[in-house]
């Protein structure tokens, strides 16, 4: 079976970039860790797969645009969401 | 003007309006065709299959473009009013 | 804000954002589209604006980003238009869905989005216009927050 690129390539795209604006704030006393985003995905996951696929699309019983951009939100922060010593990347 | 003309001429001009609004609601779908519809709905299909976003960004795209345009417009003078200290226009100092 | 906002907020603006991408990415099939779409990816970040604070929230916003993203969005519009003024002799025109067929398949098969359905450049639009309003709506609530700082400034 193929699977419809359009949606994959461009929901990881979109949330790649709100990725990149999570960064985290040290005078404050909550802290979101590892374990927070695990949870996070799991529960996105879950979402995905309740939602369901879009009317004319076969390949998989999931919403492809939703479990990307969580996908895309991840790996923006873990790659690019540094603390605010190095802030001269993307800004 | 007394009161009693004023409400004379009032209710007069109230039901020469009623009567042409009503004479033009009767025997309404009669007066019906089609017409360029046929070929939207025959041609529709084809490009995408929600109606409303073949009007809106196909049929229409241009009028969409000064949409959002308008968005555009209404942020840069939103920041323009309440960024007052960030933003150096020149002038006379005070 | 009480404890129990601030603990639950985070996770959830990020289930609305993905569900805000997912109403774009739908935008020829499915009730929604760009505009719907960034108003909900709005919604998501002004969420955690207003409960954790300027300073404390997890997305940290700045002016270059809200400048360029916006800038982003209303040129790929245009330049999508002019990309079908000067194959074809029409602005916006529908280069994956060729109506006329006055241009060659190139274009056809290059502006084409990859879908079981043929809907041309339609998605792509969806998805220009999304970023506009997303960056357009924050940065109203940003500066609407900011301006008391500048404000008491000013006065003194």
């Amino acid at each position: 079976m193929i699977f419809y690129i359009g949606p994959l390539v461009l929901g990881f795209f979109l949330g790649f970039i709100i990725g990149t604006r999570i960064k985290p704030s040290p005078e404050s006393k909550l802290k979101f860790d590892k374990k927070v985003y695990a949870i996070v995905f799991i529960v996105a996951i879950g979402v995905a797969y309740l939602l369901g696929a879009f009317p004319y699309y076969q390949d998989i019983p999931l919403a492809s645009g939703y479990a990307s951009a969580i996908i895309g939100i991840i790996i923006g922060k873990l790659l690019f969401g540094r603390s605010k010593s190095s802030e001269g990347q993307i800004s | 003007m007394s009161e009693g003309i004023r409400s004379l001429i009032a209710s007069i001009s109230l039901a020469l309006f009623a009567v042409t609004l009503f004479q033009a609601i009767i025997g309404f779908d009669q007066l019906l065709t089609p017409g360029i519809s046929q070929i939207y709905n025959w041609i529709g299909p084809q490009i995408a299959p929600n109606a409303v976003t073949n009007v809106v960004f196909d049929w229409r795209a241009y009028d969409t473009l000064g949409e959002a345009l308008i968005l555009v417009t209404a942020v840069v003078v939103t920041l323009l009013i309440f960024g007052r200290g960030m933003v150096d226009l020149g002038g006379d100092e005070e | 804000m009480s404890i129990i906002l601030k603990l639950f907020v985070f996770p959830i603006s990020l289930i609305i954002i993905c569900l805000g991408i997912n109403t774009i990415l739908g935008g020829h099939i499915t009730p929604g589209g760009g505009f719907q779409g960034g108003a909900m990816i709005a919604g998501g970040l002004i969420f955690c604006i207003i409960v954790y604070g300027l300073k404390e929230s997890p997305f940290k916003i700045t002016h270059n980003f809200l400048s360029g993203m916006e800038s982003a969005g209303a040129l790929g519009y245009v330049f999508l238009g002019l990309a079908g003024l000067f194959t074809s002799g029409f602005f916006l025109y529908n280069l994956g869905v060729d109506l006329y067929g006055i241009t060659p398949a190139v274009f056809q098969t290059l502006f084409n989005y990859p879908d079981p359905t043929s809907a041309g450049i339609i998605p792509y639009l969806n998805y220009v216009v999304g970023i506009k309003v997303m960056v357009g709506l924050s940065a109203v609530v940003i500066a609407f927050l900011e301006s008391d700082k500048i404000l008491g400034e000013n006065e003194q």
